[in-house]
């Protein structure tokens, strides 16, 4: 799939901070978010996530580069594809005197979208039982809720989600999980932006990752592991030193780590059984240790943490 | 209609602030009634009878004695080389002494005028509050995943705002200028044109579009409804109330002075200007010169401020990032 629903390219942004010295917060962000699929955008607290994702929207005007969404220059063209979106941009802001229901209506009404719509949305996020109440009375979850439903008011083909699932109970990070692979599986693109690794690690299928305004990582989420190298196999036994003796015998590479025999590039685990059991030593337990996307995640970005609290100068310098 | 217009207009009418102003401005309206509703009383029978019965007491005196005393003081003081005055002037006239009659024209109509203020203020607040709310909710961003360009999502909400601003005035007129009317036709026979106030309506609501459309642009340009008021509060005092003081001639160009003619259909005001004394050559004296604003200049100059400031708004709105 080599359709891109968006393309950043060179995209700068600064703040200004008084008295008058410019913070840049994106540092020239080449960005492709490939079409169809879930795509997570990972990075530190002020990594420039929320910026990056105002700017594909036309609400935040970058300095120089360009974007592209759906094919799309924006914010020039953005009249063309607005309809083909929908995002949650950081906290979910709907009006807070009026109901769940209220907001949706004033929303599809002015998108066009029938009002018949809205209900469905609505259970889609599981909010009908409480889409009377004003927004200002809703719990995080339910406010997150109402926002998302908003998203797929229009059956877009891009999805934007800024930490969708900040504030959800375990059934509603579940929920939105099966929602974000529900709309790739529909063909459609989930652009989302999140801290919560372990959700994302079982939904996303390509990542990108920002650290102080720039790329450290981008591609396919499969080969992203893979780049952290090859599992490994820990195995408790009651003699670790003996047993990794006894492994390293026959060829593999294994150490001592912690109290359990740890074998990197391990041939499978019902040999090293065997080769142990040989030795008369008995596994209390093996485990297939796997590069995870936090491991990964923590190793690109060491070192730059939010950058606020750094100075400027040296942050991705 | 466009759905984005009906959505505006949707979120106005459902605004607790909307109401609100609403209740405001019908109360302060109705309170310009009730005083017409007290000067518009007309004289009672036996209060007229009463000036009747006075009247007769004076002039029995002034026959009796009274016209002499003063003949007598006017000698007096011609003797002491002032000039004399005509006693007839002293003499007892029947219409000093019956009680005023007031009538629509004369009494009714310039009440009206005080409608425009809480009309402006009203209007100017609905606007502005209908846009920084959406700014200080934050649910501006959310909308322009909706709506785009931001001309389409600004020409929506000013024009949803000039719609509230001129309902405004005519809720204002409806209670203001009817209450009025009502009081001069009911307590009195009216005494003039009453179709007049139908007119002052629609002048009202057009003020009332106008003040929220500046209300709307100075939302967009400023995000937050106490720096509008900042602002417009500033604008009185310095430009309205000030800048006259050091340059007259700028009088016709203050909005207090424009909103009068407009709704009044006109406004006089006055700018010290020598003039020339045709018996002195190369003489005169500085004189306060009377002017007017004429209706449709009122009119015309507020619909340009209106424009100029909804444009101002727009730019900004245009360039600014919205988070
Ligand atoms: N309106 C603004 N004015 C000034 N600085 C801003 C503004 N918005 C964001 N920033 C700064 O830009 C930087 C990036 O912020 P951004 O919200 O994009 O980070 P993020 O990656 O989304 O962080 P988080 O994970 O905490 O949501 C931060 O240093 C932040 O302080
Ligand atoms: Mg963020």
């Amino acid at each position: 799939m080599d359709e891109l629903a968006v393309e950043l390219r060179g995209l700068t942004k600064s703040y200004v901070r008084f008295p008058l010295t410019r913070v840049p917060v994106v540092r020239g962000l080449n960005l492709d978010v490939p079409a169809g699929g879930v795509h997570a955008l990972l990075g530190p607290n002020g990594s420039g996530k929320t910026t990056t994702l105002r700017m594909l929207l036309g609400l935040v005007r970058p300095e120089s580069g360009t974007v592209r969404v759906l094919g799309h220059a924006v914010p020039g063209a953005l009249p063309a594809v607005v309809g083909r979106i929908g995002a949650v941009v950081e906290q979910p802001r709907l009006f807070p005197a009026f109901s769940g229901r209220r907001n949706l209506e004033l929303l599809a009404r002015a998108a066009d979208v029938p009002a018949a719509r809205v209900d469905e949305v609505l259970d889609e996020v599981g909010l009908r039982d409480r889409a009377r109440d004003p927004v200002r009375r809703y719990s995080l979850g339910m406010k997150q809720r109402a926002a998302i439903a908003a998203t797929l008011l229009r059956r877009p083909d891009l999805v934007v989600l800024d930490e969708p699932t900040n504030g959800l109970d375990p059934q509603g990070v579940h929920d939105v999980r099966a929602l974000m692979r529900r709309l790739a599986d529909q063909g459609r693109t989930v652009l989302v932006s999140s801290h919560a690794l372990g959700d994302l690690e079982q939904v996303a299928d390509t990542v990108s990752v920002l650290a102080a305004g720039r790329l450290v990582a981008q591609g396919r989420l499969d080969d992203l592991l893979a780049s952290r190298g090859a599992p490994r196999l820990r195995v408790r036994v009651a003699d670790p030193e003996r047993a990794a003796l006894a492994l390293a015998g026959h060829g593999w590479s294994a150490h001592v780590d912690g109290g359990a025999v740890v074998v990197t590039d391990p041939p499978p685990a019902a040999d090293v059984s065997r080769v142990l059991a040989g030795v008369g030593l008995y596994p209390e337990e093996l485990t297939v240790l796997r590069p995870d996307l936090e491991s990964a995640y923590l190793a690109l970005t060491a070192g730059s943490g939010p950058a606020a609290v750094r100075d400027p100068a040296e942050v991705g310098s | 209609m466009s759905g984005v217009l009906r959505a505006e207009l949707v979120r106005l009418r459902v605004r607790r602030f909307t109401w609100l102003v609403l209740v405001v401005v019908a109360a302060v309206s109705a309170s310009v009634a009730v005083y017409a509703w007290r000067e518009a009383r007309t004289p009672t029978p036996a209060e007229v009878a009463a000036a009747h019965e006075s009247y007769q007491q004076d002039r029995a005196a002034w026959l009796d004695g009274g016209r002499d005393d003063c003949e007598k003081r006017n000698r007096d003081m011609k003797a002491k080389g002032f000039e004399p005055f005509d006693c007839d002037l002293f003499a007892p006239e029947l219409e000093n002494y019956v009680p005023y009659e007031p009538t629509w024209d004369d009494d009714g109509m310039p009440y009206l005028g005080s409608l425009a203020s809480p009309v402006v203020i009203g209007a100017l607040l609905l606007g502005a509050s209908l846009v920084t709310a959406e700014f200080g909710a934050g649910s501006m961003g959310l909308w322009l995943t909706f709506v785009a360009p931001r001309g389409r999502a600004f020409r929506a909400k000013v024009a949803a705002a000039g719609v509230g601003g001129a309902l405004v005035g005519l809720l204002g007129a409806l209670v203001g200028a009817g209450g009025t009317l009502a009081a001069f036709a009911v307590l009195h026979r009216l005494h003039g044109n009453g179709w007049a106030a139908s007119g002052v309506a629609g002048r009202l609501a057009v003020l009332g579009a106008l003040a929220a459309v500046v209300g709307a642009g100075l939302g967009f340009a400023l995000r937050h409804v106490a720096a509008v008021m900042g602002i417009a509060l500033w604008w009185v005092l310095s430009v309205e109330v000030v800048a006259p003081l050091a340059w007259a001639r700028a009088r016709p160009l203050t909005l207090g002075l424009n909103v009068r003619a407009w709704v009044e259909g006109s406004a006089p005001y006055t700018v010290p200007q020598w003039v020339a004394d045709p018996q002195l050559t190369g003489g005169g004296s500085v004189q306060d010169v009377e002017h007017v604003v004429r209706g449709l200049q009122g009119g015309l100059v507020l619909a340009v401020v209106a424009a100029v400031v909804a444009v101002a708004g727009l730019v900004v709105f245009r360039v600014r990032d919205v988070s």
